[in-house]
């Protein structure tokens, strides 16, 4: 990251560095360089000098501040409009998003405990010397199998 | 009286200016004619290129199986895992540019798990969930179907990430390991995700509260950014140029495509994701929690080949690097190419120099069919 980023001495920076970066893109032609493609090398040193102050730019202080007040203010503007939404809903009597997560969330928690269950039965019968099949850490989430199979093996 | 040199050699450049910027003009006619058919043509992209079938299906998840008149020469099947910020038909993408291509030819049973894409239902599914629960379970299936006590697994970026943390808790289930441009130390700050994923720039849990799963928008858009003016500007200019080249734009369009084709991150994986490996570093410091368990990559003990791209600015080589002095393996190799991040996989030089190289890698690790 840039310690200093100051605008007006990069921006005469980059400005030199385009100047010597056509020169030598200039230089590096011969006279048997098509025209077209002298001119393609120029316009391709100018685009890498760009590119280059451009990452410069983007890890700077100013870019980074930047990037988190654009940021917060996004989010702040999606939390101002979801609670209003909410708000509406539930005036409405009907059903929001948030409340359609708190049962997601619930029934996550919920199928978490009973596959720690599961999985703690399963250690005590393979202690017992029972099955010796492979011991499987987790399965896949029951909240989101299908309804109409368990699994859908071809 | 003869002219001097110099006006001679003035007149020449003079004309042969002339005649260039006259060539171009006529050569602009033609690109402006072909510009209004760039988008018909875009609609008839065809993705995938190698034959497949799914074999296994869970939730939104699917399991593809290449098929193919080449016979399996190995017993140990091949599991592609792909990240779960894209579409992973990337492995794939056209005739001689796909990844997938390269190992069913040179015999090898392939499988492909497809991430399919998440809906809000999917918001609180972790990173445990997606490795100890669905990548297990297509692990099992594979080798249920093929008869064989484990799998090689070739993970590209996250999908790279999350199949050694895989192989650290199941090492029995994995028989070789390839890793390509997966990030593994993000304790640099070589990248610009790295700084932007900053916990003081960044707050992830007010995000993912805010937005629940990660919108295909964002991080596309944090993509593009990474290199503004090659994606922005150089990028259109070079289509424009070489827009009556058949090959040219058959190639752009379907890489666009699925460059566009963005998918939905579920929530907590991204605020995992951003807070244990971005922000905190954990994997690498061997403190990454995966449910009730801890990852040690120490416990990766299989033959590891480190695929990078030297140009790569989405998971630099200081991210990949790490991974193979972490691991606990005694077979370990390092490959770097000079390409970017997509180039490593279906690049012209990854596709004649690389892939080649890592089929033969693997083929020398596995058994052969009797």
């Amino acid at each position: 990251m840039n310690e200093t980023f100051n605008p007006s001495q990069k921006f005469l920076e980059f400005w030199a560095d385009v100047a010597a970066k056509v020169a030598a893109a200039g230089a590096a032609g011969n006279g048997s360089t098509p025209p077209m493609q002298a001119a393609r090398d120029v316009r391709g040193a100018v685009f890498d000098a760009m590119s280059q102050y451009a990452d410069q730019f983007m890890r700077s202080p100013q870019f980074l501040e930047f990037a988190r007040h654009s940021l917060d203010g996004s989010l702040q503007f999606r939390e101002q409009a979801n609670d209003f939404l909410t708000k509406l809903r539930h005036e409405l009597q009907g059903v929001a998003k948030q409340d359609v997560e708190s049962v997601l969330a619930a029934v996550h928690q919920m199928e978490r405990r009973v596959m720690d269950r599961l999985d703690a039965i399963e250690k005590k019968l393979s202690g017992l010397g029972g099955n010796t099949a492979r011991t499987t850490e987790r399965a896949a989430p029951a909240s989101a199998r299908t309804r109409n199979a368990p699994r859908n093996r071809k | 009286m003869p002219q001097s040199n110099g006006n001679h050699g003035t007149a020449n450049v003079v004309a042969d200016w002339t005649a260039a910027w006259a060539d171009e003009a006529a050569a602009n006619f033609s690109r402006m004619a072909r510009l209004p058919f760039l988008w018909q043509r875009a609609q008839n992209v065809v993705k995938g290129a190698t034959p497949s079938e799914v074999v296994y299906e869970e939730d939104r998840i699917k399991l593809l199986h290449y098929m193919s008149d080449t016979p399996v020469a190995y017993k140990t099947p091949v599991l592609f895992v792909f990240a779960l910020v894209n579409r992973p038909y990337i492995l794939d993408l056209k005739r001689g540019r796909s990844v997938v291509e390269h190992f069913v030819n040179s015999g090898f049973d392939t499988y492909l798990l497809d991430w399919g894409v998440p809906t809000d239902a999917d918001r609180f599914l972790t990173l445990e969930d997606h490795i100890n629960g669905y990548l297990m379970n297509v692990v099992e299936h594979v080798c249920e179907r093929t008869g064989s006590s484990d799998v090689n697994v070739l993970g590209y970026c996250m999908g790279g990430t999350m199949s050694a943390m895989f192989t650290s808790l199941h090492q029995d289930l994995v028989r070789n390991l390839i890793m390509l441009a997966a990030g593994i130390d993000f304790g640099s700050r070589d990248g610009l995700l790295q700084l932007w994923t900053d916990s003081s720039v960044f707050d992830v849990d007010r995000f993912v509260k805010v937005h629940g799963n990660c919108p295909p928008w964002f991080l596309q858009n944090a993509f593009l950014m990474l290199k503004p003016v090659q994606n922005l500007i150089e990028k259109p200019i070079n289509l424009y140029e070489k827009v009556t080249d058949p090959d040219f734009v058959d190639d752009y369009l379907t890489m666009e495509g699925w460059l566009n084709d963005n998918i939905p991150v579920p929530g907590e994986v991204f605020r995992e994701f951003v807070k244990y490996l971005y922000q905190q570093n954990r994997l690498a410091k061997g403190t990454m929690p995966l449910g009730k368990h801890q990852v040690n990559l120490k416990n990766v003990t299989c033959p590891v080949l480190n695929l990078m791209a030297t140009k790569d600015d989405l998971v630099p080589c200081s991210q990949s690097a790490a991974f193979n002095q972490l691991v606990g393996s005694t077979d370990k190799q390092t490959i770097e190419l000079k390409a970017g991040h997509i180039g490593l996989a279906v690049g012209s030089r990854a596709q004649k120099e690389l892939w080649p190289q890592a089929c033969q890698w693997i083929a020398a690790r596995s058994e052969p069919v009797a």
